[in-house]
């Protein structure tokens, strides 16, 4: 496993089995709820006849293993199955929600990491020089513990009274209006990026003061390099890593965060389409919304993994060796 | 023309694990171009003497008396962007640990680059070799891991004489390597330095190893200066207790069927100023006024810190060492 390709080919395959690890917990525990997809149909009183007449309409009298492959062979081809309240392809509907929960979870990333980044590196740096972070903890702490519908009505509080029109706004899809659109996601994005700056900062911070100790840190002092010079030259690179890292990590923080968030800020979005599947036991739904969730996060980090391997050479070649 | 002139510096350590003096009125001067070899155990004091030079102490220490200068000024009297000036123009560092003092996600050709007047190629690929390594081109193009630690102690030299420094200081800079590594890198240290007129300040406990590639030896123990002097004088003469036990801890130095002697007990562990001689306990020829009083140096060149100093040649010599064998 080493080189660039068989590294690459290492995060793949992991992230394929992690893929069907999913699969199969989703298509399991589903099936094992009582009550059955056909009940969402039926209610209670339907007699067993009808139970079996719907059960076999939906395919649900075949093997598990059989329905199984079938549904998994579905998603590799693009059907995520047929809605149950609706009648209509998911694929249908999420193709009118998913731009909308991509571009908050892309513009609260696009917000957190390199706020989150700087916030972090001032933090270490500061600390470096002796200064004491303690607000920067306080700040920390604050961001990781204040729930996201706190950050979110505070935010439209303020914005409210400061008059900014823009929050009342409803919801218009990126490709009609990519500018109007996203002025209107700022908010919404920035109450959902407050979590994950805080963590993306403190990571950073960490990962400063960890840079510190190295040998090469010592040389560039004894070099006479500035701090601003040190900094670019090898802090940001050596800090890179756990950055990219920790905001794959948070695309999970996000998709559940951008649930509530686009209940706040009446966004269509998958988090909505979800929490609306689960409240009408919409099955197929939730198994499709689940399963693209954890895509998501599987995809997010094996791209970092990959971008690791760029960014540090060690990694590319093999496997970091303890010095 | 005196470039380092270290001035009776004492430095202690404040951690929470508690209190170590590293420096107890240490005092030595380096004139420029001289190429000096500092010696002795972990403990003694000379990692703290030579990071000092730098103005690279940490925050945990603390300078109780002394002091320090280069080129004539205290390194402790300057402010933040004055000191950076002087690492920058004057002064140079070579650490141990060659792999970690280079950035490992950049290339070494770029990282040796930007400390160059005019980084272009054919002046990294010229520095490179003249630190003697082969295939330039590759090395250049080389993140730090995919070298040697030899190799990558020839790229951290370059580094560090990029700019000419007046001073070098170099922390036991083949401790990590292979025996016939070390002998090169040193002979490349020494070489570069004097062809530069770049003062050397090779920090080591490897006292006969060095011997052959600098001017002049300075023997420290217990945060303090002992004796200085040419490498040979120091290697065939000794005058402290302390350079006479190193040279009979020296394998290689016995006679066929002799016994390799070591020095008994163990370095001491200062939280204070020393009250006597911090060598007495350990010492073959001590008497009642080394625990009492601090020695004070010899006149001459050698600064022999030692009170039996002078006294001690008519007692034994060095072929003739005491018959207690501890």
């Amino acid at each position: 496993m080493s080189g660039p390709i068989g590294r690459t080919a290492v995060v793949l395959a992991r992230a394929a089995a992690t893929m069907v690890a999913v699969t199969m917990l989703v298509f399991i525990a589903l099936h094992a709820v009582p009550g059955g997809f056909e009940s969402v149909y039926l209610g209670t009183s339907a007699s067993e006849t009808s139970h079996a007449t719907v059960r076999a309409m939906l395919g649900l009298d075949r093997p598990l293993p059989e329905q199984y492959l079938s549904w998994v062979g579905g998603i590799v081809t693009g059907d995520l199955g047929t809605s149950l309240l609706s009648s209509r392809p998911i694929v249908d509907e999420l193709a009118v929600r998913l731009p909308a929960t991509a571009q908050l979870a892309v513009l609260a990333t696009v917000i957190s990491v390199p706020a989150g980044a700087a916030l972090g590196i001032a933090a270490g740096v500061a600390n470096l020089r002796g200064r004491a972070s303690g607000l920067g903890r306080v700040a920390g702490a604050l961001s990781a513990s204040v729930p996201d519908f706190v950050v979110a009505t505070v935010l439209v509080f303020v914005a409210s009274q400061a008059g900014w029109r823009i929050v009342g706004a409803s919801y218009v899809p990126f490709a009609e209006d990519p500018l109007g659109s996203t002025a209107r996601m700022l908010l919404p994005a920035l109450s959902l990026s407050f979590f994950a700056t805080g963590i993306v900062a403190r990571t950073t911070r960490d990962a400063v003061l960890a840079v510190r100790a190295e040998p090469f840190m010592t040389m560039a002092i004894a070099r006479g390099e500035s701090t601003w010079q040190i900094v670019r030259r090898h802090v940001l690179r050596n800090v890179a890593n756990p950055i990219v890292t920790i905001g794959a990590v948070n695309v999970g923080a996000l998709l559940g965060g951008a649930l509530i968030i686009e209940r706040v800020f009446a966004i269509p979005g998958v988090g909505e389409y979800a929490v609306n599947a689960v409240n009408a036991r919409d099955y197929p739904v939730v198994m499709a919304t689940v399963v693209l969730g954890a895509a998501a996060f599987v995809v997010a980090n094996a791209l970092a993994d990959l971008a690791g391997g760029y960014i540090d050479p060690r990694l590319g070649a093999r496997r970091r060796v303890a010095r | 023309m005196t470039l380092l002139d270290v001035r009776d510096l004492a430095v202690r350590y404040d951690t929470p694990h508690g209190v170590s003096q590293a420096l107890d009125g240490a005092s030595l001067t380096v004139a420029a171009g001289e190429l000096v070899a500092v010696v002795g155990e972990s403990g003694s004091g000379k990692s703290t003497l030579g990071m000092a030079a730098l103005g690279l102490l940490p925050a945990s220490a603390q300078r109780l008396t002394g002091d320090l200068l280069v080129d004539g000024e205290s390194v402790f009297g300057l402010d933040p962007p004055r000191l950076r000036r002087l690492r920058r123009t004057r002064l140079g560092l070579v650490l141990q640990d060659a792999a970690g003092s280079l950035d490992p996600t950049r290339r070494v050709g770029r990282q040796l680059a930007e400390h160059l007047d005019r980084p272009g190629r054919a002046d990294v690929l010229s520095r490179l070799e003249q630190v003697r390594l082969p295939d330039v081109e590759r090395v250049a193009r080389s993140y730090p891991h995919q070298l040697s630690g030899g190799m990558a102690q020839r790229v951290a030299i370059a580094i560090a004489l990029a700019r000419s420094p007046g001073l070098l200081v170099a922390d036991e800079p083949t401790a990590a390597l292979d025996t016939e590594i070390k002998h090169d890198v040193l002979r490349l240290l020494a070489d570069s330095c004097r062809e530069r007129g770049t003062a050397l300040l090779v920090l080591t406990h490897d006292l006969t190893g060095i011997a052959a590639y600098c001017t002049r030896l300075v023997v420290m123990y217990g945060g303090r200066v002992v004796e200085t002097g040419p490498p040979d004088d120091v290697l065939e003469r000794p005058r402290h207790p302390y350079t006479r036990g190193l040279l009979h801890a020296v394998p290689g130095q016995e006679t066929v069927g002799g016994t390799l002697r070591s020095i008994a007990g163990s370095p001491p562990v200062l939280t204070g100023p020393s009250a006597g001689c911090a060598f007495a306990p350990r010492c073959e020829f001590r008497v009642d006024r080394c625990d009492a009083r601090r020695p004070e140096p010899s006149a001459d060149a050698a600064r022999v810190l030692c009170h039996r100093d002078g006294e001690l040649d008519a007692v034994v010599t060095l072929d003739e060492v005491p018959e207690v064998s501890r």
